[in-house]
């Protein structure tokens, strides 16, 4: 059923990274644990207001993200709640050893924010832009892994890691970059629950992060041509919320899966592995497809690794045809004469 | 009473108020206001918890009645002489090498020369320096160690049987499958602060808690800068010398100095030897005591199988204001196995031999 936090209208845009430093004020304002670290990160709002206000709880550790995720569990283990921030790519290539090792084994209370995830922002060049980060996090046990939308949900989801007691993982797209708001300031996000933001049951297109306005625009796009997509904004990858996946498979029998991240092993990776295995249906990935991204203007970007809606079109297109070939061939039972 | 000048000055003044010698209870008397009115003076705010706490921190305080030192329990220890607490320490020591030797020995293979180096500041941490209570092994208060060189455990789980965080038993079940006893050091393990075998992140680690030990997460006042305050505990990192080859550890030691990190002593376990062979052949770092100051630590070279020189450095290090302290401690890979020692005895083969000359070698 589709969510009732949906706004009518998407035409207000903002930057996820702005909900998630006034959820980061808000929380701070009431809890003493809240510490906020940076790998020389601009923190944007929250500098300002945290050196104004709790300078002991805003701390940069200059370049070096290794550091920055080991001391955060150090921080911990004092008794704190730190977020740490730093480039999605250093904070995995550079302290993967460090989440694996100081915070999902010992299953520490830190929460690590990627900042500028995924190709879609342009710019700053393929040294930076993440599309492995789903894939490698998956792998790592006690890890939970939130990808929010828009900046409400991003806000939320900042909420709801500061409630969780273990490691929480927020990933985030570029700081700059603004997107359609999505949902109402009083948006219900519980970690694990996807939200059903379009209802159909002709496909589903399970989505994650920016992509879920691009899986609206096409949903939309879908219903003038008589075609109802369900769409689902997955907004934790780990832990997948099963029953929702589950349920689309049975009830759509075809799903494409779009994230702003690598094919292999990420969102479309988490489903294709349970489908697979607890309700096989036609499924169809759309992401990077294992390229690196490239310097250049978000829409070149998006457009030059296919993650634009036309491309998530094309997708549904292609598993409803297979879909349609797989009930044909299953009324066919009789040899022809 | 002991003839102190604090104790003569006492009780020339109490003559001349009250024209008799002072007793016993009238010392006592006048050191419990004066430790009262130090403790508030140690207080960051003047509310009885924070007073509380600078009592219990309070140590070689010289009263009328004698030399005072508080533990975390309230109670006053007695302050043991020199020689008497060398002989100690000497005899845990040389415990804590015999006990390691058994724990290898379920392996049937171990970490015999960084276990058997560090056993002396190992000992001197667990029994006379940290602040710990070995029943409330998640006290918030506690002194963190971190031991980033989490392979020696062996020594680690001798010291933590030793201190009684866990029975002695249970040595027999480390490396087995399900034992709280793991092959490198482990949350799971009472008395464990940070899991290691991932070598260079410790260091981190302690610089991220001893930053935490500065500022307190039940702060009332929310809105107060409240960095310019006694920590509530201490954080002591033993680091490998090998180890130091890790860029990750001087991520941490500039950290510590930007952070004026006086609450943190990083001790390194000069044993010159790693994995695979001598550290001078392997990866040569040269003077680890001249990295640290040049990252502006106060550092101090010692021989680290002297425990004398490790207590005094140990006190020497609560000294220290703004600045973390490293202490680079010289020692020997297997000391206390002669056979063994200044070998390349990282990680060997544990014997029925070995283990009987080894306890041969480490009697009384």
């Amino acid at each position: 059923m589709k969510s009732r936090f949906l706004r009518k209208t998407r035409d207000v845009s903002e930057s996820m990274y702005a909900g998630h430093n006034r959820a980061l004020i808000d929380l701070a304002e009431k809890n003493g644990k809240i510490v906020c670290c940076y790998a020389d990160f601009p923190p944007g709002q929250v500098g300002e207001v945290f050196q104004k206000q709790f300078p002991d709880r805003i701390i940069d550790v200059g370049i070096a993200e290794g550091h920055l995720i080991s001391s955060a569990a150090g921080l911990a283990d004092a008794g704190f709640i730190p977020f740490t921030h730093c480039h999605a790519l250093f904070a995995l290539g550079r302290g993967y050893n460090q989440i694996r090792h100081n915070v999902a084994y010992d299953h520490r209370n830190v929460k690590i924010v990627l900042c500028n995830s995924g190709v879609a922002w342009g710019g700053i060049g393929p040294s930076h832009l993440a599309i492995e980060d789903f894939a490698a996090l998956r792998a790592i046990p006690n890890l939970v892994i939130l990808s929010p939308s828009d900046a409400v949900s991003a806000g939320k989801a900042t909420l709801a890691a500061a409630d969780y007691a273990g490691p929480v993982i927020i990933r985030l797209p570029a700081v700059g970059a603004v997107y359609p708001t999505l949902y109402t300031n009083d948006l219900k996000f519980e970690i694990g629950k996807a939200i059903c933001v379009h209802e159909g049951e002709d496909v589903a297109i399970l989505a994650t992060g920016i992509m879920v306005n691009d899986a609206l625009m096409v949903a939309e796009t879908l219903k003038k041509d008589g075609i109802r997509a369900r769409v689902l904004d997955i907004h934790t990858i780990k832990p997948l919320d099963e029953r929702a996946v589950l349920s689309a498979a049975r009830e759509t029998g075809a799903i494409v899966t779009v994230e702003d991240a690598n094919i292999l092993g990420g969102l479309g990776g988490a489903v294709a592995e349970l489908t697979a295995e607890k309700c096989p249906v036609r499924m169809k990935r759309v992401g990077v497809k294992d390229v690196f991204g490239e310097s250049g203007t978000s829409e070149e970007i998006k457009q030059c690794c296919e993650l634009t809606p036309p491309f998530i079109q094309e997708a549904v297109q292609e598993v409803l045809k297979a879909k349609k070939g797989n009930v044909a061939s299953k009324k066919r039972k009789t040899p022809r004469r | 009473m002991e003839a102190s000048p604090t104790s003569k000055a006492f009780a020339t003044d109490y003559k001349a108020k009250y024209g008799q010698e002072p007793d016993l209870y009238a010392a006592w008397s006048y050191d419990a206001v004066l430790v009262f009115a130090e403790g508030m003076k140690k207080a960051p705010a003047l509310k009885p918890e924070n007073i509380r706490k600078g009592i219990l921190s309070i140590q070689k305080f010289q009263g009328a009645e004698s030399e005072l030192n508080f533990d975390q329990k309230g109670m006053e220890r007695v302050a043991m002489s020199k020689e008497e607490l060398m002989r100690d320490l000497q005899a845990k020591a040389m415990k804590l090498r015999r006990e390691s030797l058994f724990v290898m020995k379920e392996m049937g293979m171990g970490w015999l020369g960084g276990s058997f180096s560090s056993a002396d500041f190992v000992t001197a941490l667990f029994f006379y320096r940290m602040r710990h209570d070995p029943k409330k092994p998640q006290w918030s208060e506690r002194d963190r160690l971190i031991i980033s060189k989490g392979h020696a455990c062996e020594v680690f789980y001798a010291a933590l049987a030793e201190a009684g965080y866990i029975p002695r038993e249970e040595l027999k079940t480390y490396s087995h499958c399900g034992s709280r006893l793991q092959t490198h050091v482990d949350c799971r393990t009472p008395g464990i602060d940070c899991s290691g075998g991932s070598l260079g992140l410790g260091l981190s680690f302690a610089v991220g808690a001893a930053i935490g030990a500065y500022i307190s997460p039940d702060e009332e006042n929310l809105k107060a800068d409240v960095r310019h305050r006694e920590a509530r505990f201490r954080v002591y990192c033993i680091l490998g010398d090998g180890e130091c080859n890790e860029g990750q550890v001087w991520e941490a030691a500039a950290n510590a100095f930007h952070y004026r990190l006086d609450n943190l002593t990083a001790i390194v376990d000069n044993n010159r030897f790693q994995s695979t062979g001598p550290v001078e052949k392997k990866m040569n770092m040269l003077s680890l005591g001249e990295k640290f100051r040049a990252f502006g630590w106060e550092t101090r070279e010692i021989d680290g199988n002297d425990l004398s020189e490790v207590i005094d450095t140990l006190d020497w290090a609560l000294t220290v204001k703004g600045r973390p302290q490293a202490i680079i401690a010289h020692t020997i890979k297997g000391k206390g196995f002669p056979s063994l020692e200044n070998t390349n005895c990282h990680f060997i083969k544990i014997t029925d031999e070995i283990l009987k000359t080894g306890l041969e070698a480490l009697k009384g």
